[in-house]
């Protein structure tokens, strides 16, 4: 015969085991229902973000076309104007000159108008994809003429979500803000490293910096970047010393 | 157990190929009961078939569990099932020489299971389906738990009671088991019938 605390033994990791069992089962119903909460509070989150970059995006969207229509469009138009009003028919010479210069000036705003509406269309992350996005965001910087930025892209390119697509680019459009306007910056490299489960987005520049302990709760613009960086699963990375420029680093999962 | 056994098979033939160890454990287990029955009415030995059901149980149990966890808890559980194989031979060949009820071989099973089974019970895919009692890997892991969690007793004591009283040990035993069994394969079904997709459920990747 075996031994009888065999019997002890099993009757008491058989108690066990049922008491367990139920506690593990109440609270894998309970935890089910918990992160389902939890995920539909953060796909909530993720809309009004996505909604919200949407709005932001068009706004400056419209701020762009603005400042394109008073300064570029308008200036050259009423240069146009003033060429065509001197028209004399007395010097035929001249006035054919003029002529030509106008139809170059009407010529150059056609351009910039199409360029213009370009921009205008809303799904062009969607269209064109995230990194001619950031090209264009470049170009309209180089444009502007207070810094020197350069672009680099290494390693094959990922698909990325294009509701992710379109938060990346609302922080970088940001970050870019914060650069011309508060940084002082000469230098601007922005810098996206594609690996086989990352994409990696660097934006370096050559400005005065700032305190991060000391901004860090003053503006909504850095909380933004970082919230919106948190939505989509990225890590985001402020390297920002009082002298040395800053570096942003926005490492995104590719799925 | 037949209903189950059916089902997984369709289940499995609708494309839901993850239930495929499921479907084996079932027709091993059929298999082995039909066994059982043939070389019992002949009167022959058939312990045996217990001390190696045990290994291919636990085998396709864990296959079937391994499609739900991380990396890292696949290594774990590959781990477990060189284990079990290991001690469960081990104890067959020199504790029961392959003539007793494995009831320790069951248990250890059992406890490994059940570790399994929970961590797969609290962390169940929330994308899939909107309610718990939808989902079917809950009712296939709730029924193991069960299953494994109230055999504990029987199948602890089974060898002891069995030197004391050959005829009432197996009452006994199958007071416990029987309604264990209808839970089980109930769960199966349940399971089973979750998993069928349905030409109105719009479904989540």
């Amino acid at each position: 015969m075996r031994n009888p605390s065999e019997i002890y033994y099993t009757v008491v990791l058989a108690t066990i085991f049922f008491i367990v069992l139920i506690a593990v089962v109440i609270t894998a119903v309970w935890r089910y229902y918990y992160r389902k909460r939890a995920h539909e509070k953060t796909l909530m989150e993720f809309d009004n973000t996505l909604l919200q970059s949407r709005l932001e995006i068009q706004e400056e969207t419209f701020k762009s076309i603005s400042c394109e229509l008073h300064d570029n469009i308008g200036q050259i138009l009423t240069l146009a104007k003033l060429h065509l009003n001197r028209l004399s028919l007395e010097d035929t010479e001249l006035s054919r000159e003029r002529l030509n210069g106008a139809i170059d000036m009407i010529t150059q705003t056609i351009q910039s108008l199409r360029d213009v509406s370009k921009n205008l269309h809303a799904d062009t992350i969607s269209k064109n994809g995230l990194v001619p996005a950031l090209e264009t965001e470049i170009r309209i910087i180089e444009k502007l003429g207070i810094l020197q930025p350069v672009f680099r892209v290494s390693g094959p390119p990922a698909h990325l979500d294009d509701n992710k697509s379109l938060i990346i680019f609302r922080i970088v459009q940001e970050a870019l803000q914060n650069i011309t306007k508060h940084s002082k910056a000469t230098m601007l490299e922005m810098k996206i490293e594609y690996s086989e489960t990352m994409m990696k987005l660097t934006i370096a520049d050559n400005g005065t910096g700032f305190n991060w302990e000391e901004n860090k709760d003053k503006g909504s613009g850095l909380r933004n970047m970082t919230d919106r960086a948190r939505i989509i699963g990225a890590q985001f990375d402020m390297q920002a010393a009082a002298t040395s420029g800053t570096i942003i680093t926005l490492t995104i999962p590719i799925s | 157990m037949t209903v189950a056994w059916i089902l997984s098979f369709i289940v499995c033939m609708k494309g839901q190929r993850r239930f495929i160890p499921l479907c084996i454990v079932l027709t091993i287990s059929m298999a082995e009961e039909l066994v059982v029955a043939w070389l019992y009415s002949r009167g022959a030995d058939f312990i045996w078939i217990y001390h190696i059901y045990a290994l291919f149980e636990y085998t396709f149990f864990c296959i079937y569990f391994m499609q739900m966890v991380s990396l890292k808890h696949k290594r774990w559980i590959k781990f477990s099932i060189l284990i079990f194989i290991l001690t469960s031979a081990s104890i067959s060949y020199w504790y029961y020489h392959f003539e007793s009820f494995p009831g320790a071989n069951i248990n250890t099973e059992g406890v490994f299971i059940c570790i399994i089974c929970s961590y797969v019970l609290l962390n169940l895919d929330i994308h899939l389906f909107d309610a718990i009692y939808k989902h079917p890997d809950f009712w296939i892991s709730l029924g193991i738990l069960i299953f494994f969690g109230g055999t504990f007793f029987s199948n602890g004591l089974f060898t002891y009671l069995y030197e004391i009283d050959k005829v009432q040990a197996k009452k006994l035993f199958n007071i416990i088991n029987s309604p264990l069994n209808l839970i089980l394969y109930s769960c199966f079904i349940i399971g089973f019938l979750c998993a069928i997709p349905r030409r109105s459920t719009i479904r989540l990747s």
